[in-house]
């Protein structure tokens, strides 16, 4: 199963998108994948993508097959299937002074 | 061409490959805008004087207080009250007396950006608010000039150099601002480190060694000692740069 992951930004060579992610097995579901993406971008320590249940703080926007992440029923545990796709938008903390 | 005096002056950056004696003639004949001498343009513009960059021009609208002696290392105590570009560029023409140094004392606005950048090559962010950095990112993509944005915020900092057509642009990179209440909290030595990569990321853009292919942004925690790094995607819906504006 793959699913496609698209977003804003890149960290070189550990999360380059558009991506596939391929899973081996069924039964996965956004929060897995999320999890997923999440250890990709671990070297960004204030990336939070997901916290406990709910998204993290640094998610903007996340389109689920172009549905909006919060209209989705099951929510984190939507199960995901062969040819999903996924859109998230990151949001950076404006640092201001100087 | 490159006097006498500048080869010695230079010659130790000169054996740098990516800088060498033509990206040492580019840095002659650049002019670079410094938007703010506060903690991070006072830092960002003495290592650009001493690069040998040609013309720096100074904009403020600031006179030096007391309380930014703790990071702002152009000025000293007998200059509190003084305009800080008049006071900056005394100090500057001291370091490097072959720069040109302009001052300006004004502040950016919608207004008066775009002209700000009349024969400037690149523009220095040195500012301390988001309004007068979306005046100067707004105008430096309608002339497509280079501005190497940076800010600070306690013991953390960020740097992106924005090259418009290539990279996103401040406002891809912040859709979303707030209103900072109150002075900003700052270590001197946090600006200084913001303001060196800056430098550092100009002086590449100005001697043609930039890869601008995506927007780079760097990330600095004090706390930790670390930095982090992202790739930005330029924004098609960007009200500045996307392309309903191309």
């Amino acid at each position: 199963m793959h699913v496609l992951v698209d977003s804003n930004f890149i960290i070189k060579d550990y999360f380059e998108p558009p991506v596939e992610f391929y899973f081996g097995e069924g039964g996965i579901t956004l929060r897995q994948l999320l999890e997923e993406i999440g250890r990709r971008c671990a070297s960004v320590s204030f990336l939070e993508i997901l916290k406990e249940d709910e998204l993290g703080e640094s998610v903007d926007s996340l389109l689920f097959n172009e549905k909006n992440f919060f209209s989705l029923p099951e929510g984190l545990n939507t199960p995901l299937r062969d040819g999903d796709r996924l859109k998230l938008e990151i949001y950076i903390e404006p640092v201001d002074g100087g | 061409m490159l006097t006498a005096d500048e080869l010695t002056r230079y010659s130790r950056q000169l054996l740098i490959p990516e800088v060498g004696l033509e990206g040492q003639e580019r840095l002659k004949n650049s002019r670079v805008l410094l938007a703010g001498v506060g903690g991070l343009g006072c830092s960002s513009s003495q290592f650009l004087a001493c690069a040998g960059v040609g013309s720096i021009t100074l904009v403020d609208r600031d006179t030096v207080a007391l309380s930014d002696l703790n990071r702002q290392v152009l000025y000293g105590q007998d200059d509190i009250g003084k305009k800080k570009v008049e006071v900056a560029a005394v100090r500057l023409s001291r370091l490097n007396p072959g720069v040109e140094i302009h001052s300006r004392f004004v502040e950016i606005s919608e207004g008066n950006a775009s002209q700000l950048l009349v024969g400037i090559d690149l523009v220095m962010d040195g500012l301390d608010n988001f309004p007068a950095r979306f005046c100067m990112n707004s105008a430096c993509v309608e002339r497509k000039i280079p501005y190497v944005y940076g800010g600070i915020a306690g013991l953390k900092g960020a740097v992106a150099a924005i090259v418009p057509g290539k990279t996103p642009c401040l406002a891809c990179i912040y859709p979303r601002t707030r209103t900072h209440e109150g002075p900003h909290p700052v270590l001197g030595s946090v600006p200084a480190i913001i303001a060196n990569l800056q430098v550092l990321e100009a002086i590449k853009i100005l001697t043609g060694r930039y890869d601008s292919s995506a927007g780079r942004m760097v990330f600095f925690d004090g706390s930790e000692m670390t930095f982090s790094r992202l790739e930005l995607k330029r924004n098609e819906n960007c009200k500045v740069c996307g392309k309903e504006k191309r």
